[in-house]
């Protein structure tokens, strides 16, 4: 599900292209929450920022940080934020206002042309897996412990701490050798 | 018989700490009917400075129940404080004793500040942005604009958010230093709230005795908000003047501090007591 955040900004009375102050982010909020929670299980909300958009960061902690929050905390199941089209700018200040409360959160801050990165706290490690799998668009504990080199323990604790963030989404099968879990990376084109 | 009582206004209305000495000037003046502010000496005046004025004229109205006359204001000096509104804007505490001549009346055509803008909520900072963006592109590029927005929403929205007055208000100046090739941006904000103790103190009882410790555990992230979320916007706004060759000045009560970025902080206590919250920051980008 994709949401133009200029329709937002205009019924919240935002001058064009600025997503500015901590009360106007509370306003946000429960649209935001409410568009989450309509987005099909399994599949990202991807919010879709104009050009030269500024996003400030109190604005961002009252509205994207906080149901970043909620989904680290499992509120909105098997759901994720995507961020479209962030400015450098407003990337700066969604950091700032992560960075500065020791948040351990991170989005995934997209392109239509497919680019992404992760934006936020993400330890190597996991930013390394989460690569391998964005490469790869499924994978298994086993498949990356292999690719690693890394024992089964910890490959699985990696990419459960990113499913955690909802950074990927997981689905499950049931083999010979008991239950598996496949994750996946989010999908926000259309190929 | 009205007993009027005239305070020799300084020239120091460029420089944020020896501004104290004008503050030490509205301490000492006697009781009086109508104060007036000689500007004789006064040859240039920064945002900041008027900030100083409205907050001194604000005080001393306050206890006269008249506005304060302001006198023997150098032509251009006049020229700017009539440009920026000061005597529209804080006509309730400041007005004019000159008249000033049709020739150095304003133009309005300048790009070069943001007038003197009332503050009362949150559509007043995002107006102020808006116009702010207008003026300051002409001068900023891009990255250097998002900068003077950030501040402006974090430093704009503490005023109508925490002080509890109604009468805060900012004014934005810019100025080329053409021997550096740079733009310099400076914003002043100012109320006579509640200030930051009274602030925190509403939610927080053990920060410390004076006012510093409040000013400290402000820039440290501590918010009057009951929410849990907060504290983000003075933090924030030091983090872009370290990247913007800039400071951030921030006053209340009788302590200030003036930071560079995070641990380049100079602290300062015992000054003249003066309600509310003052805040100077100054951005430099590239001409």
């Amino acid at each position: 599900m994709r949401y133009n955040m200029e329709k937002l900004g205009s019924a919240l009375g935002l001058p064009d292209r600025l997503f500015l102050l901590r009360d106007k982010g509370e306003e946000a909020y429960p649209h935001l929450r409410a568009f989450l929670g309509e987005t099909p299980e399994g599949q990202p909300l991807v919010l879709v920022f104009s050009a030269n958009q500024l996003v400030d960061a109190s604005f961002a902690d009252e509205s994207i940080v906080r149901l970043g929050r909620e989904l680290v905390d499992g509120e909105f199941g098997q759901r994720c934020l995507l961020l479209e089209g962030l400015t450098e700018d407003s990337v700066h200040n969604i950091e700032a206002a992560i960075h500065l409360q020791n948040l351990k959160l991170a989005f995934l801050a997209v392109e239509s042309s497919g680019d992404w990165r992760t934006i936020g706290h993400l330890e190597p490690s996991l930013q390394q897996a989460l690569e391998i799998l964005a490469r790869r668009d499924r994978l298994t504990t086993v498949e990356l412990a292999e690719l690693l080199d890394l024992a089964v323990n910890t490959a699985s604790n990696r990419l459960k701490r990113l499913y955690d963030q909802r950074l990927v989404r997981r689905e499950h099968e049931i083999s010979e050798t008991g239950l598996q879990y496949i994750y996946y990376f989010w999908r926000w084109t259309e190929d | 018989m009205s007993l009027e009582s005239t305070i020799l206004v300084p020239n120091v209305l460029t420089e944020i700490t020896a501004l104290e000495t004008f503050y030490a000037c509205i301490e000492q003046a006697p009781s009086a009917d109508q104060y007036v502010f000689d500007m004789s000496t006064v040859g240039f005046v920064k945002p900041y400075g008027v900030i100083a004025l409205i907050s001194a004229a604000r005080h001393l109205s306050g206890l006269s129940g008249q506005p304060v006359r302001v006198k023997n204001l150098a032509k251009d000096v006049h020229a700017y404080l009539d440009r920026i509104n000061l005597f529209d804007v804080g006509g309730a505490w400041l007005q004019s004793a000159d008249t000033l001549d049709e020739k150095w009346s304003r133009n309005p055509q300048t790009v070069n500040l943001l007038e003197l803008t009332p503050i009362t909520g949150p559509d007043d900072v995002t107006s102020i942005a808006l116009q702010a963006r207008r003026i300051f592109s002409h001068w900023l590029a891009i990255k250097d604009l998002n900068s003077l927005l950030n501040v402006l929403s974090e430093v704009c929205a503490n005023v109508y958010q925490h002080s509890g007055d109604s009468q805060g208000c900012v004014l934005i100046q810019k100025y080329e230093a053409d021997m550096r090739g740079q733009v310099i941006v400076q914003v002043a904000v100012g109320d006579r709230g509640c200030g930051i103790r009274g602030s925190l103190a509403s939610r927080h009882c053990n920060i410390g005795e004076d006012p510093l410790d409040y000013l400290k555990a402000a820039m440290q992230g501590l918010s009057a908000r009951g929410t849990g979320r907060g504290g983000l916007g003075l933090r924030r706004v030091e983090q872009i003047i370290a990247s913007n060759r800039g400071y951030l000045w921030l006053r209340s009560e009788t302590a200030a501090l003036m930071t560079w970025g995070p641990k380049k902080v100079q602290t300062h206590e015992r000054l003249i007591p003066m309600p509310g919250t003052q805040v100077a920051v100054e951005l430099c980008a590239p001409l």
